[in-house]
């Protein structure tokens, strides 16, 4: 990675994301009021895609590792989720803690290989895992192999269907989007996220202060890819559906865009970015099917336009800004 | 008067075993080639407690090649590491660290991002009882900041201690970077050109900072700077050619002809 | 054995095709540092254009000289629009800029000559199959491509080894910072290296085109198994990218052969081609993984690279 991404320790992120939070609360209320039941699918899938967004700036913003595979992690958690459903143990409290070992598993082992090298080497090594485990979706060939598998519903609460009902797994979603919001916010403010910070910066100088940097990386790595599990858990819920395209390398190009039009390393920005991302695909695919040429470019004009990527804009702004304070 | 370091200087591996010395750091017959470059021949140095040895000699030498093998940047092909009598040849870099054996870059090494007390703080860390808590943050924790606080006073930083360290001068960051080694509480320090592209004002406070520092601390010096080497060094070993061409106190090797013939040339004195 | 013979033949086949897209990408990262995801829908213009042109000339030799050069102005249009602007930036700005332009190509080409799959069809005089003994047919086009994939890499070679742009490119994949010290005009160079490295991977998609669907999205695959093959073979080398496409492209092969028939020892045909198809893909990744795991740097890393 050539020029430092920009997150300080110091600045706080915990307003922004307390606002988020209560705004989120408070849109099925809205969407009921204002009879536009719609409104709380759509925003439960925004904080599903957030969820993973958010996941994936773990290592990519505060890690400074570009996977380039993350999507298989959301395949992996909705996979083992759908499975479990069709067998008849999709209840929540066999398939949430399932989903959360098996992502993290795949990452532990895939993290093992992968972390070991470096720069371009690294994205596609990810990249290549993230195609193992597409394949393996394809060749489950007795949960719909290609086609992928619609589920016979949602997982079960001790056997009751309560997050069938919308408004129910809104706030499932939500608890659990906050949840991880407040984690990786102290996280990335404590000691640990100091480390991984430093990592990102200069790992050579970490190793000579004393820190192991390839395990602190690992844990970021397992702890990403489980986030990005249970957001699989709750994609494949929502949907009622899986399939290998959960899995496929455009969505992990897809999450990358999130994080960075976000601000890489800002943890409400991946929120704003799966938002972002959510409305451009609404937005372009209203004007033609073919939405994806001029999404396509729009990427390419704002990496070329905003000179040094999206971190480049973040970090001129605040100097600007902390121009007065320091100097 | 002959102070034990003298004598040690001088000594060959066999005879400081024969003379049951430990050194805090000690070399033993260390190669390193790349290909069919040797860059480093049959190396043997020690360094007492306390005392500054200085590694001098032209550039390409292998000093720094030297440096990163004995703090585990780089393996060597054959030789012995020991530091404290431990033999640390296979350890990986993070295990030399937490040993206490502590280095500088010759090209600044720092946490650009964080702010200079973040820096020190970071190093502090390393050795505290929970160095990577989930929870708690870091910016407001004085079990790091308050140590971290007193070396950026001791190294002279003390009024720049929330400045971003990116933004400190070259000077500044060279004294940031002994902070942090400082904050290992180490046994040794490794010191790569410290005073590189330093002006005439900034090395000679920065001398004066590991002078005062000599005597707590081994190190193991490689500096161009003549006039600091001189002033600080109890032992210098010159280094031409990937091998150790002479080592004793410093006004010995400084009047050896084999080494001003070699290296020094006379415009050093 | 007769079978084992045909499968060997379409893994060299294939090794030879995956070749010519990873040597240009090998040399676009090992001596420009520059991650160019784009790479493989510069193989689905190569097919595409072959297919067009093919069709519009009628002949196949004619069609395929006029497919080269147009991946060539397409190669050198899009460096100058878009990839000179991204070599001193970072990897994350260069994977996302070429992850939009995949996008946008493979959505373009959709628009432009729909969803439907192109067929292009064998030339003539390459139409007919030889006889390997034991009544065995193998077809002749499947000779051509073999043939003309190891004499590209001879070519390749030769370029490589024996000029003074080879020399230009080994000392680039090493360390690239030493040729602006020599006073090489680096941007010249990068321009001719991905000229060079588009026209292969579009040689690559047109050879291929009368024996594959030409369709959207037929560059993904094969960007992402070239990817696996510079990882074995080592970065920024040729004799690495050569070695890592034969054997990628003869596991593939065989393991989606045999594992075929593996399967079908449990369950029925049409399962068994949809488990082995994901299994024997899914294997591809596993042999990285167990290369990467003992050699980090790739099975022939370039020499001098750190």
């Amino acid at each position: 990675m050539s020029g430092p991404l920009i997150l300080s320790g110091k600045r706080s992120s915990f307003w922004p994301v307390v606002v988020l939070c209560l705004g989120l609360a408070l849109v099925p209320l809205v969407a009921v009021l204002t009879k536009q039941g719609h409104w709380v699918s759509l925003t439960t899938q925004m904080m599903i895609l957030a969820l993973a967004a958010l996941s994936l700036d773990l290592i990519l913003g505060i890690g400074g590792l570009l996977s380039f595979g993350h999507a298989a992690f959301i395949g992996l958690g909705a996979y083992t989720t759908g499975i479990l459903i069709q067998e008849g143990k999709g209840d929540l409290f066999i398939a949430l803690p399932m989903s959360l070992v098996v992502s993290g598993l795949f990452a532990f082992v895939t993290g093992i290989i992968a972390l070991r090298t470096r720069g371009v080497v690294f994205i596609m090594i990810t990249l290549a895992f993230g195609q193992m485990a597409f394949f393996a979706a394809q060749a489950l060939y007795a949960y719909g192999g290609d086609d992928g598998l619609t589920l016979d519903g949602r997982s079960t609460l001790f056997g009751l269907k309560l997050l069938s009902n919308k408004i129910v797994f809104y706030y499932l979603t939500f608890f659990c989007l906050a949840g991880c919001l407040l984690l990786l916010q102290r996280l990335s403010r404590a000691r640990f996220g100091r480390v991984l910070l430093g990592s990102r910066d200069n790992a050579v100088r970490m190793e000579t202060l004393g820190y192991d940097v390839f395990r602190v990386r690992l844990v970021a790595y397992v702890l990403s890819g489980m986030m990005a599990g249970l957001a699989g858990f709750l994609l494949a819920n929502h949907t009622e559906f899986v399939s290998p395209a959960y899995a496929a390398w455009q969505r992990s190009g897809d999450l990358i865009f999130m994080v960075i039009i976000g601000g890489v390393g800002s943890l409400w920005g991946a929120v704003g970015g799966a938002l972002t991302y959510l409305l451009l695909e609404e937005g372009l695919s209203g004007l033609t099917e073919h939405w994806k040429v001029i999404f396509g470019p729009l990427i390419i004009a704002f990496v070329l336009l905003t000179h040094g990527g999206i971190e480049g804009v973040v970090t001129r702004v605040r100097d600007l800004l902390d121009g007065g304070r320091h100097d | 008067m002959l102070s034990p370091a003298f004598v040690i200087c001088w000594m060959g591996a066999d005879m400081i075993d024969a003379a049951k010395i430990r050194p805090v750091l000690q070399i033993k017959g260390l190669h390193k080639s790349f290909g069919a470059l040797n860059v480093t021949k049959d190396v043997g140095l020690s360094v007492n407690a306390g005392e500054i040895h200085a590694l001098i000699g032209p550039n390409g030498a292998g000093k720094t090649t030297l440096i990163h093998q004995i703090a585990g940047l780089l393996k060597p092909d054959s030789g012995q590491i020991l530091f404290e009598g431990q033999d640390i040849t296979a350890a990986s870099m993070p295990q030399r660290a937490r040993l206490g054996l502590a280095r500088t870059f010759q090209i600044t090494s720092i946490v650009p991002s964080l702010s200079a007390l973040g820096n020190v703080a970071l190093a502090v860390q390393a050795g505290v009882d929970k160095p990577l808590g989930f929870w708690l943050p870091v910016d407001s924790d004085d079990s790091l900041n308050k140590p971290a606080q007193a070396l950026l006073d001791i190294v002279g930083l003390g009024a720049r201690a929330e400045v971003i360290a990116g933004r400190l001068s070259h000077g500044e960051k060279r004294a940031l970077e002994i902070a942090m080694a400082l904050a290992l509480k180490p046994r040794a320090i490794l010191l790569d050109e410290p005073m590189a592209g330093m002006g005439h004002e900034e090395s000679a406070r920065l001398t004066d900072l590991l002078k005062s520092l000599k005597g707590t601390y081994a190190m193991l010096l490689v500096e161009h700077d003549m006039e600091a080497v001189f002033s600080l060094a109890d032992c210098v070993s010159v280094l031409v050619d990937g091998h150790v061409l002479a080592t004793g106190p410093a006004d010995m090797v400084r009047n050896d002809p084999q080494v001003r013939a070699a290296y020094l040339g006379d415009e050093a004195f | 054995m007769s079978l084992l013979a045909i499968q060997v033949l379409n893994g060299l086949q294939l090794g030879l095709l995956m070749f010519l897209v990873a040597a240009g990408l090998t040399l676009v990262f090992g001596v420009m540092d520059f991650i160019n995801l784009a790479h493989g829908v510069q193989y689905m213009m190569g097919a595409y254009l072959a297919a067009t042109f093919i069709g519009w000339s009628g002949h196949f030799v004619i069609g395929l000289g006029m497919a080269l050069i147009g991946i060539m102005v397409f190669g050198l249009l899009l460096e100058r629009v878009m990839f000179r602007h991204l070599y001193t930036r970072s990897h994350l700005d260069q994977v996302l800029a070429t992850f939009g332009l995949i996008l946008f190509l493979n959505q373009g080409v959709k628009m432009v000559w729909g969803a439907a799959p192109l067929s292009v069809p064998v030339p003539e005089w390459f139409q007919g199959s030889v006889l390997l003994g034991d009544g065995i047919l193998y077809p002749v086009y499947r000779f051509v491509i073999i043939g003309s994939g190891l004499l590209m890499a001879l070519v390749l070679w030769l370029v490589v080894e024996k000029t003074r742009l080879g020399m230009l490119v080994r000392a680039g994949a090493s360390n690239a910072t030493m040729l602006s010290a020599l006073g090489v005009d680096v941007r010249k160079l990068f321009m001719v290296i991905f000229a060079f490295g588009t026209m292969l991977a579009g040689f690559a998609g047109a050879m291929a085109a009368p024996i594959l669907s030409v369709e959207p999205g037929m560059g993904d695959q094969v960007l992402i198994l070239a990817f696996v093959v510079i990882v074995i073979g080592g970065i920024g080398s040729i004799r690495g990218a050569f070695a890592g496409a034969l054997l990628v492209g003869l596991i593939d092969t065989l393991a989606r052969s045999y594992s075929v028939d593996f399967m079908r020892l449990f369950v029925g045909p049409a399962a068994a081609r949809g488990i082995a198809n994901g299994l024997s893909s899914m294997f591809i990744y596993l042999l990285m993984a167990l290369v990467l795991f003992l050699r980090p740097d790739g099975l022939f890393p370039a020499r001098g690279r750190t």
